[in-house]
């Protein structure tokens, strides 16, 4: 049996998903919203809940899970409290840090944290973020070593720094995987959001992993679906894509389904809205007021639908309008280390796709005398293992060669240098 | 609901074309106490304020008035459609209606002479006057993606920043092929349909969307056939004239392969990504997905329904009113019946016409860059790209003749020729588009073949040293 190098990505790619498909946590809390939360007792968690009509959020420690409630160590009004949560009533869910923790209690002494609208969700003490742009093909630009990097430099400020995303991408190749990990990584020590302008297929996988996802208003993310060559992920692969996708989307307090839907065409996705709360109830067949995805449809979400269904938080198309939905006070960098970093390698990956193809067309029109020839494939050589070390994922897909097939070369041509001297 | 609507368009139409058939200097002939007013309650929930003139068991003739904008209009309205009527209600605050009339006079006021009026009450000054509200006018024509770029665009900004105009109003010409009957037939020009670059469009729309998003823009669409008309639908304020076109986007999706790939799970994945970025455009405008639903793929049927003064699309041809049944074309739209639907905010043929349905008696245009720009940049690059298209006949004919003793100097100039062309392509990058499309190589393509010629121009050099330098030696040994 012949196997392409497509053939063996596929395959990669499925055991990849696979592997992320058997690992589960202990609890899981289903939400109203159809998403779940997983984790263990004695987690920091954030709750985001519904008490006499007042959108209440709290932070501590879990104590207890059942099917019906939870409990969490807080602190109500400064004093240490055993606070019960009803399964029902919550909203959103999602695993903090310690020092998260504190900084809630520093920040607020009264435990009733406001609704959007009445505005304090957050302290606004203008604190600064730092923006990291990703953009361009998955695995390639857009890749899990720059969120490293960026949350490496955010840790320098301490824990609970925010950390944004900013998402320009049409997707790529299995690299999502890493990025999805770096990310639920990073989430446990800062907050992660991203920003979508562009989010397709692996990028939307990427993103979906942040708990807060914010639109420009031409902000496209879906079309999720797995594919080698003209084919579409099928069966057993299918399958695990889907329940590697879906556990995503819950990881970042979305529905299952939903990831479903941007997979698989015939997967069903609709919603209703109550008109006077804004409760969204999901449903993965088609009997919701609102379809977004029929039988024959793959699910891409625009600005509008992503607010309305609340799979989005907000639309922003400047720093200023996010800052103010992230209830910053005002939009401060503090410092441009994301920025760079991604246009450092943006520039490297632009050069390297100019000179490869230079680099290769030449060595095919080499001429003068012979060793004028071998003195210049020689060259050549050297300055593609140049580009296999400085830039390995692009010199893989662009140089037909290895580093040490080139290197190999390099001797060989160096021994009938010598030799053409010798006979002189 | 059918006849409801039909009403109801007969009500705005009606009203449209007396509005526009109606001088100004009838403004002060109600002759009913001007300190009362009638105020009609439609059904639909409008609320119109003014004099009944007559009334018959079927209609009410009635003298609509916008204080605001110092206009009246008549209006036929169906009982049917009529809720109450509450008659001779005082005016609160009633405001003298002032009646402006036409003329060629300076003066130093918000009428400033010089401008023309041109019958039915608005006028277009031609003055710096700062009281009367200025238009910036940015031309957006030709081909999407090559004439008109995001980064040309750009260069707009600093201009606009400093005229500070109260409207920015974008003349939009951009059709992939010409309203005939050739056309029609097939005859059109591949090379001038818009490619589907819709991160390009995303560009553009975010220069007029977020760059300059604190001033009111209009869009006005002269044409808009192709990936046009959903840029033009990025705008909330869209006007039309009156033989203007909406739509054509057949091709965008046969442009993309999205449709062809055999694998439905492919097929539906490319298909949802390249609809968001179509979609992703009408949000700014917050137009109805269907539309570009409908505008873009085949398949895909389009009908409509009204909800009060709201309209219900739907994909099928179950609405009301069908708009496209057949389902081997997309849905396109002329003026009138972009109109009708409520996608445009009006047909309007002149910049009078428009300045009018804008509210505006009285407006400027102010003295921009915009169309020295827009223009120049367009009929440059098109200049240059037949240049470019010349110099590369230059180098086969050059290469033809690069033989025996003339080959050093045919290849000199075969390279020259194909430097311009790359030189071109550096200053204009719609001139790579273009040539990849109609010539078939790339810039780096024609960088390699550079270096070729190099590389046998130094060949040659190299030989006829050796010979030089050889029949030199020959020459001295003949003597």
């Amino acid at each position: 049996m012949k196997y392409s190098p497509l053939r063996i990505l596929a395959c990669c790619f499925a055991l990849a998903i696979v592997a992320t498909a058997l690992a589960a946590p202990s609890i899981e809390i289903r939400l109203k919203n159809g998403s779940a939360w997983r984790g263990e007792l004695n987690d920091f968690v954030q709750v985001k809940f519904v008490e006499q009509n007042v959108e209440i959020q709290l932070t501590g420690r879990l104590v207890d899970a059942t099917k019906y409630y939870i409990k969490i160590d807080v602190k109500l009004a400064g004093e240490p409290a055993t606070k019960t949560i009803f399964n029902g009533d919550i909203r959103s869910m999602r695993t903090v840090t310690v020092d998260d923790v504190s900084v809630a209690a520093r920040t607020s002494k009264t435990t009733r944290v406001a609704t959007r609208e009445e505005g304090i969700a957050t302290p606004k003490d203008a604190r600064g973020v730092f923006v990291l742009p990703m953009s361009g093909e998955v695995g390639l630009t857009f890749r899990h070593e720059q969120i490293e990097k960026m949350a490496k430099h955010a840790d320098g400020f301490g824990p609970g720094q925010i950390i944004i995303l900013l998402m320009d991408s049409h997707g790529g190749g299995i690299e999502m995987e890493k990025v999805h990990d770096t990310i639920m990584k990073v989430k446990k020590r800062h907050r992660v959001i991203a920003w979508i302008q562009t989010a397709i297929s692996a990028a939307a996988a990427s993103a979906i992993a942040c708990d807060e996802i914010y639109f420009m208003t031409d902000g496209t993310l879906g079309a999720m679906t797995g594919y080698s060559g003209t084919t579409a992920l099928k069966d057993e692969e299918l399958e695990a894509w889907l329940k590697t996708a879906g556990q995503w989307m819950e990881n970042g307090g979305r529905y299952l389904y939903i990831a479903h839907a941007m997979i698989h065409a015939p997967s069903l996705l609709s919603y209703d809205k109550d008109a006077a709360t804004g409760e969204v109830i999901w449903h993965n067949d088609l009997s919701g007021e609102h379809v977004l995805s029929d039988e024959e449809s793959n699910l891409v979400f625009t600005s509008g639908r992503a607010t309305d269904c609340g799979f989005a938080d907000g639309i922003a198309d400047t720093g200023e309008e996010l800052a103010e939905l992230l209830h910053l006070g005002e939009w401060r960098e503090i410092d441009t280390y994301g920025r760079s970093v991604a246009k450092d390698w943006q520039d490297t990956v632009k050069k390297a796709e100019e000179e490869i193809p230079r680099l290769l067309a030449r060595r095919n029109m080499v001429t003068g005398t012979p060793e004028r020839r071998i003195g210049a494939l020689i060259r050549i050589d050297e300055a593609l293992i140049k580009w296999i070390d400085r830039a390995p994922a692009i010199a893989k897909r662009m140089i037909p060669a290895s580093k040490d097939f080139l290197e190999r070369e390099i001797r060989e041509l160096r021994k009938q240098l010598a030799d053409l001297r010798k006979r002189r | 609901m059918k006849s409801r609507f039909t009403a109801w368009m007969n009500v705005t139409l009606v009203a449209v074309v007396v509005a526009l058939m109606t001088p100004s200097v009838g403004l002060a002939q109600a002759d009913d106490d001007p300190r009362t007013e009638d105020i009609v309650y439609m059904a639909d929930g409008r609320v119109l304020h003014g004099q009944i003139l007559s009334e018959t068991q079927a209609q009410v003739i009635f003298q609509y008035i916008d204080r605001k904008l110092n206009l009246q209009t008549k209006l036929t309205l169906a009982r049917e459609n009529i809720d109450r009527i509450d008659r001779d209600v005082p005016i609160e605050d009633p405001i003298e209606m002032e009646v402006k009339r036409p003329s060629r006079s300076k003066s130093a006021t918000s009428q400033p002479g010089g401008g023309e009026w041109s019958g039915y009450g608005h006028f277009r000054a031609d003055s710096d006057a700062e009281n009367v509200p200025s238009f910036y006018v940015v031309p957006m024509k030709g081909q999407m993606g090559t004439d008109i770029m995001a980064s040309i665009y750009k260069e707009l900004i600093p201009d606009i920043r400093e005229q500070d105009p109260d409207v920015i109003i974008i003349v939009m010409n951009s059709a992939d092929y010409a309203d005939t009957f050739a056309a029609a037939l097939g005859d059109i020009d591949v090379q001038e349909i818009s490619p589907p670059d819709f991160d390009e469009y995303k560009k553009l729309a975010s220069v007029f969307h977020d760059d300059l998003k604190q001033y009111r823009q209009v869009v006005w669409v002269q044409d808009a056939v192709g990936i046009a008309s959903t840029v033009a639908l990025s705008w909330k304020e869209l006007y039309m004239k009156p033989d203007a076109r909406l739509g054509g986007m057949q091709m965008v999706i046969e442009l993309t392969g999205a449709n062809k790939w055999s694998d439905d799970d492919i097929r539906a994945k490319m298909m949802a990504a390249w609809m968001g970025s179509a979609k992703s455009l009408l949000e700014y405008g917050g137009y109805a997905y269907a539309l570009a639903d409908a505008m873009m793929y085949a398949p895909n049927m389009l009908s409509a329904s009204f909800k009060g003064r709201e309209v219900v699309w739907s994909l099928d041809e179950d609405g009301e009113f069908v708009i496209d049944n057949d389902d081997e074309h997309t849905a396109n739209f002329r003026a009138d019946a972009a109109e009708n639907l409520l996608i445009s905010d009006g047909t309007a043929d002149t910049l009078d016409d428009l300045a009018l349905l804008l509210g505006f008696r009285e407006y400027r245009v102010v003295d921009a860059h915009a169309k020295k720009i827009v223009d120049g940049y367009r009929e440059d690059w098109r200049a240059a790209y037949s240049n470019a298209v010349s110099s590369w006949k230059d180098y086969q004919q050059y290469m033809g003749w690069a033989n025996g003793e003339d080959a050093m100097q045919y290849l000199s100039k075969a390279k020259r020729a194909v430097e311009r062309i790359i030189r071109a392509m550096d200053r204009y990058p719609p001139i790579e588009l273009r040539w990849k499309q109609e010539m078939g190589s790339t810039k780096f393509q024609l960088e390699m073949l550079v270096e070729q010629l190099t590389q046998r121009i130094r060949a040659l050099r190299q030989q006829r040293g050796t010979r030089g330098r050889g029949g030199g030696g020959l020459g001295a040994g003949g003597g």
